[in-house]
């Protein structure tokens, strides 16, 4: 039953995709669509036996490389952290899916696109049940290659070519890494086995790697190679890069993908090597910053976005900063739990963002709403549900996950964790800040848009309706519900999924942090929410000047620009390879080395070979006599001193002199070939 | 913004004014100078400066202009193209 899961969205994606003509749009929605709620369905009992239940199941179910040492096969392995994902994935894709048979109905295409949405949901269900580490990298492929697809989903778009290849070749970068981390793996354990490996962990927490004659920590080194893969997938700073860009997607891609599911499987991974990383704790301490950095960054861009959908998108990145920084200090489960927590609301806020573009004929920029409340009164409802979710308004779902990673940086009394804690909390502020901006700037704000926009603008119809509402819930009611079960004290909920050192489980010292500090994240969201207030409704006069003084200009462009980032990286890094790929590696050495050595030595080589043997055959008798008396002086010479010679002579010298033959003959014939060109035109 | 109205009493004004100088100044070269084309010139060169210097870093873009969110999405069909199957809408239902 629970490889029905996976094989569900599989099948419908294959029928949807390839026979979506013969079932036509509804055939293809409905199909897709119901496959992914029976797969939640079956998700929800999985959750019960493995999680509730205390049943970890283990499939073994084909082999796939059985190499002498190297084994690897398609198994599958259900704990509680993938039954966590199990049920965020499929609910949340299932939500998507209904979506969108309401959002894309316009478009001609939507077969196509039910069948994207069901192969990614396949992809990731792939990545988070897999046994090896192996499998593991399938699924994480597999969802780079939907995101792919889906991102560049109007692919008549050139912007969204733009996006989805870079967003490829971004991923491919982290893809590297991760690949080189398996191989370490697998140097370091000989295996892949997840179960294997884990158990191993801690007997080989001493093991050294050697590179370049240099001795490396084996477990560091693997873990931030791991973790390089986590920042391509999860966008932190450095691979963030491909995230904004991706928003060219449609906007349930958007919700799906770039928010909720697959942004978070670079969590998901080092939650589950968290046996590795809790040996690395150098490795840690670069998890922790990195994903504190990427926190303060994305919230500083998001703050002076005015695409509705880009504000989001960095919100996006910064709680993924939130997610990395909780599992760099340790709190594994507390990372685990803002994922799910963040799956609900983000999805709901992309959701009604695209509610809201749906209603304002595909208008994105919130320069040109304003005043949507009173038009959209069930959005703009969702959509503040969404964002008091995010901002951690108390007892909503945000609250009880964000509140105790901030908690938790700030009980652990490291340097790392201190760094955290600081950019965590300014990045609460910020949150809060861009989150009501928003919400100011398309609901409550006057009006901005044209007047045949708002003369067609309409409330969200049921097909989007529904699932907003049952992502409201969620958003509101999933952190009380999963609080004690998933964070709680002593919880047994995660048994041996998740793993953390004794002295680095700081949960209960967290319990014992002054109240002031408990209270801060909460003064900060207000404090975010009236500055919000106070620049998009009360007084954007002051906005406005304060955009008019050169060094705040400067700023916002600054900041409007992400930091200069991608001018950065096109600057120094793509302009230069692509001069290497071309001068270099096309240029020098596939036109200049392997043609010489190739076709083209070849071809000038034999010719000339043959004319110079072809003087050999003089017709005089002496020459012939001296060919023979010289071969044969050589034969008994040669022959008589072998047991010196076969010391001397090297097989590897005969490939040397192959090449320098065909290079001298090459320029020989080549120059040749000019002189007497050269002398034709004389 | 300048209404049309305040545009075309510009237009008038530089027009006439030409013609008043032309009146007083009955020779070409005193015209020539007086007539301030590079002043105007150098003028314009400055507000063009000063608005480069105050170009947004993310203009707004109306969505079905090129670099908007709809441009070219979905694009029709050249001439000579018709849908056979239209994924069962061919009822246009």
């Amino acid at each position: 039953m629970y490889l029905l899961v996976l094989l569900l969205p599989l099948l419908a994606s294959i029928s949807a995709g390839l026979f979506g003509r013969f079932l036509g749009f509804r055939g293809a929605a409905l199909l897709t669509t119901s496959s992914v709620f029976l797969s939640f369905v079956i998700s929800c009992i999985a959750f019960y036996e493995v999680a509730l239940s205390g049943v970890t199941c283990s499939i073994e179910w084909m082999p796939w490389f059985f190499s002498e040492m190297f084994d690897a096969g398609w198994g599958f392995y259900f704990d509680s952290l993938t039954v966590i994902m199990l049920c965020v994935i499929t609910s949340i894709s299932t939500l998507v899916h209904l979506y969108s048979i309401s959002y894309m109905e316009a478009d001609p295409h939507l077969p196509r696109f039910m069948a994207y949405l069901s192969i990614f949901t396949f992809f990731m269900l792939m990545l988070v049940t897999a046994d090896n580490f192996l499998q593991m990298f399938f699924g994480w492929e597999g969802v780079g290659l939907a995101s792919y697809l889906l991102i560049n989903f109007w692919f008549t778009r050139l912007q969204a070519s733009k996006a989805s290849i870079k967003a490829m070749l971004v991923n491919r970068v982290g893809d590297f890494g991760l690949a080189l981390g398996v191989m370490a793996i697998f140097s370091v354990f000989k295996t892949v086995d997840f179960y294997t490996v884990f158990a191993l962990a801690a007997h080989q927490s001493e093991a050294v790697l050697i590179f370049c004659n240099i001795e490396f920590h084996a477990l560091t080194v693997i873990c931030i190679l791991l973790f390089v893969g986590a920042v391509g997938k999860s966008a932190q700073l450095g691979l963030h890069t491909w995230l904004p860009d991706a928003m060219e997607g449609p906007t349930p891609v958007s919700a799906l993908i770039h928010a909720a599911t697959m942004v978070t499987a670079g969590v998901f991974m080092i939650a589950r090597c968290s046996p590795l990383f809790e040996y690395a704790p150098k490795a840690l301490v670069v998890v922790a910053i990195v994903g504190a950095m990427t926190c303060f960054f994305a919230a500083t861009t998001g703050v002076v976005q005015n695409d509705l959908k880009r504000v989001i998108a960095y919100s996006t990145a910064s709680q993924l900063g939130y997610m990395i920084f909780a599992c760099g200090i340790s709190q594994y489960t507390v990372g685990v739990f803002h994922l799910m927590n963040h799956a609900f609301f983000k999805a709901l806020l992309f959701l009604s963002a695209g509610s809201v573009i749906h209603s304002l004929s595909d208008q994105q920029d919130m320069r040109k709403m304003g005043g949507m409340a009173k038009l959209l009164p069930f959005t703009y409802a969702m959509m503040s549900i969404g964002s008091f979710s995010l901002v951690g308004f108390p007892f909503l779902t945000g609250f009880y996950s964000k509140d105790v990673i901030l908690e938790v940086a700030f009980a652990r009394y490291t340097w790392d964790a201190n760094f955290a804690y600081l950019f965590g909390s300014i990045c609460v502020a910020l949150t809060s800040y861009y989150s009501f901006r928003l919400l100011f700037l398309t609901f409550i704000a006057p009006t901005n848009a044209y007047k045949s926009t708002v003369k067609a603008a309409h409330d969200a119809p049921f097909l989007l309706a529904l699932p907003l509402f049952l992502l409201s819930i969620g958003s509101i009611f999933v952190g009380y519900c999963a609080k004690d079960m998933m964070i709680g004290l002593a919880t047994p909920f995660w048994a041996n999924a998740i793993f953390v050192l004794p002295q680095n489980n700081v949960l209960l010292e967290s319990e014992f942090i002054p109240q002031s500090q408990k209270f801060l994240p909460l003064i900060a969201t207000v404090a975010g929410a009236v500055i919000a207030y106070f620049f998009s409704v009360y007084s954007t006069k002051t906005s406005f000047a304060l955009k008019q003084i050169p060094f705040f200009r400067s700023l916002y462009s600054f900041l409007n620009k992400r930091w200069y980032f991608d001018k950065v990286y096109n600057d120094y890094i793509s302009k230069n390879t692509m001069s290497f790929g071309y001068n270099v590696s096309f240029k020098a050495l596939d036109k200049g080395f392997f043609e010489i050595c190739g076709p083209t030595g070849i071809a000038y080589s034999f010719p000339a070979l043959a004319q110079y043997w072809s003087r050999l055959q003089s017709g005089l008798i002496y020459h012939y006599a001296v060919v023979m008396l010289l071969g044969l002086t050589m034969l008994v010479l040669v022959s008589s001193a072998w047991s010196v010679l076969e010391n001397v002579l090297d097989s590897r010298i005969l490939f040397i002199y192959a090449i320098c033959f065909l290079f001298y003959n090459y320029y020989n014939s080549a120059s040749r070939a000019l002189g007497s060109t050269e002398n034709l035109e004389k | 913004m300048a209404t049309a109205l305040q545009k075309a009493r510009t237009v008038a004004l530089y027009r006439d004014s030409l013609k008043t100088l032309l009146s007083w100044a009955v020779a070409r070269d005193i015209f020539y100078v007086k007539t301030g084309h590079d002043q105007i010139e150098r003028a314009l060169a400055r507000g063009e400066e000063r608005l480069r210097s105050y170009a947004h870093p993310d203009p707004y873009i109306v969505p079905y202009r090129p670099g908007g969110s709809l441009y070219a999405r979905n694009p029709p069909f050249p001439d000579g193209i018709s849908m056979h199957m239209d994924f069962g809408r061919e009822g246009g239902h």
